[in-house]
């Protein structure tokens, strides 16, 4: 028990965190996240956490940690579906996570990996056109 | 603590591993939610009961949590009893802008700010007791 | 013992004197022509004047301490005095003054009554201390009734001054008035996430041109909430950013680089719709109110 599922959706992974993760069961989903990457060159990487009701500062840092990674191979990387609940004792807990991709839920999530695409796209295009 | 509420009921999670510490979380947040919390209270308080049962695991390796429901004055108390090193130089631990992302310092002052109520007795080689305390609003 | 003695000797010597006492106080307040006795008349300070002295005849031979229990009559008269006066437009300053001028007619009754070597000076102190402290009574009384009025404000300041509208399909606008503190902070918080669950709106437009100061704390209020609505999964506009605070901003080293803002709640709602792939057109007719 206590694995999480990750999916894989065309050239993005999806992973929807259904269960309470202990901090050594939230490395162990950080390195299968990585490993999925690796294994897949997926794209895009969308992290579910809309059934997640508490995240402390030890399971905030880590997601803001496994975007930068999978940042660094390659990935574009959305949370989506933070309850109201969780943001704002995150902030009172004096967590910022920066620079982090984020959306109400799955769908608009998907739509922003579809968007940094295209623009990687385009990015790429011009500067072979220079 | 300065209450002379009287705890009305009790529970108790010994502390040895990572997975008790989900188990005094779920303890606590049903108790939380008997008191008759709000979810965003809620959230507060089983946020904070993590961050100060984890620092127990990673700082002294075993410990225990106490949380009662307390009388006439409805809030919830959580007690962290551990018999580790206790924390040296407090005062520089508790100082804001001390402490880096999820070291020892940023749960107990992140813990601090989510409650009503917050005490450290610390003693070198004897071991730390932190307690909080969460007051039901009133409105 | 000869001290509360005299409190009951000066007890029945006014009320012997009572009528002379009103009518020396009440000509003193005419002669004076304070704001007090015009604002609310010479007949119905007149009625004042003799119900607040009689209460005092009865509470005196209590002795001087004005908070004990003998004194509540006298003591619920000045504050509801106080507070009738204030409304009326008389400063805490004149009603003092009005409760300070019983003194002198008090005073002057009490002149040649007291045969006895050194008892006059004696009536004298003790008539001058009591009438201060009734006089501070009118002074408290008028600081509760602020500080309660000041208290009701805020809270209805925090209650009220948070509203979250929904401006377009997907936008929210929040328009923040005055005071930003920590307790303000969360309740606006609160309800701009509600209201982007409730919406599913994308943009959150925070509007600042009510805030008048912007120091460190209140930056980090606003940061804070922007950090908070992008962690739901929408994005933060802050919009009113006046040159004043701009200059402010940058001046005290505020770092507001990870803050999207913009000058006015126009170029936000622009800014806005732009984020959602949307834009507002001209279209071929011509409107009403086109040129």
């Amino acid at each position: 028990m206590n694995e999480v599922t990750i999916l894989k959706l065309g050239s993005n992974i999806i992973v929807p965190i259904q269960v309470e993760l202990h901090d050594r069961a939230a490395i162990k989903l950080q390195e299968d996240i990585l490993a999925r990457i690796e294994e897949t060159g997926a794209n895009g990487l969308i992290i579910d956490v809309s059934a997640v009701t508490i995240v402390d500062s030890f399971l905030g840092r880590l997601l803001g940690e496994t975007a930068r990674m999978a940042g660094l191979m390659g990935t574009k990387t959305v949370l989506v579906g933070m309850k109201k609940e969780v943001v704002m004792t995150l902030i009172q807990l004096g967590m910022t996570i920066a620079n982090l991709n984020t959306a109400l839920n799955l769908e608009d999530g998907l739509g922003i990996l579809e968007r940094l695409k295209t623009k990687n796209n385009q990015a790429a295009g011009e500067g072979a056109r220079t | 603590m300065t209450t002379n509420n009287k705890a009305e009921r009790q529970i108790e999670v010994l502390l040895t591993c990572d997975e008790d510490v989900i188990l005094a979380r779920q303890k606590i947040r049903t108790l939380s939610t008997e008191i008759g919390f709000g979810m965003l209270d809620q959230t507060r308080i089983v946020t904070a009961a993590s961050e100060l049962a984890r620092n127990i695991i990673v700082h002294a390796g075993r410990g225990k949590v106490v949380a009662e429901s307390l009388a006439p004055r409805p809030g919830v108390r959580v007690l962290f009893i551990d018999q580790g090193p206790g924390i040296r130089d407090l005062d520089t631990v508790m100082q804001e802008g001390y402490s880096s992302v999820g070291s020892l310092g940023m749960g107990l002052k992140g813990a601090k700010r989510l409650v009503d109520e917050f005490d450290i007795k610390t003693q070198a080689g004897a071991g730390t007791t932190i307690t909080i305390v969460k007051w039901l609003p009133t409105d | 013992m000869t001290k509360k003695n005299l409190f009951h000797e000066l007890a029945d010597l006014f009320r012997d004197y009572r009528n002379e006492i009103a009518e020396l106080w009440q000509r003193q307040l005419i002669a004076a022509a304070g704001n007090v006795i015009t604002t609310i008349g010479e007949e119905n300070i007149r009625k004042r004047s003799e119900e607040l002295l009689g209460r005092l005849i009865k509470s005196m031979p209590a002795g001087d301490d004005v908070k004990a229990q003998a004194y509540d009559p006298v003591r619920k008269y000045i504050q509801s005095l106080s507070v009738d006066l204030t409304a009326a437009n008389c400063t805490p300053g004149e009603v003092a003054t009005y409760i300070f001028s019983l003194k002198d007619a008090l005073l002057s009754t009490s002149q040649g009554k007291f045969p006895q070597k050194g008892r006059l000076n004696e009536a004298v102190t003790l008539v001058n201390k009591l009438i201060d402290k009734l006089g501070l009574i009118s002074i408290e009384t008028y600081l509760e009734t602020k500080e309660k009025l000041i208290r009701e404000q805020q809270l209805s300041l925090i209650e009220t001054s948070a509203p979250v509208v929904k401006v377009w399909d997907r936008i929210l606008l929040v328009p923040l008035i005055g005071i930003i503190d920590s307790e303000r902070t969360q309740v606006v918080m609160n309800n701009v996430l509600s209201g982007i669950e409730e919406t599913q709106s994308k943009v959150v437009i925070l509007d600042i041109t009510g805030i008048p100061a912007v120091d460190t704390l209140v930056a980090r209020h606003l940061i804070a909430t922007a950090s908070a609505v992008q962690l739901m999964g929408a994005h933060c506009v802050i919009t009113g950013i006046s040159a004043r605070i701009a200059q402010t901003v940058i001046q005290m080293g505020i770092d507001l680089a990870g803050v999207n803002t913009k000058a006015t709640m126009a170029d936000g709602l622009r800014e806005a719709l732009d984020l959602l792939g949307q834009k507002i057109v001209k279209h071929s007719i011509k409107g009403d109110l086109n040129e």
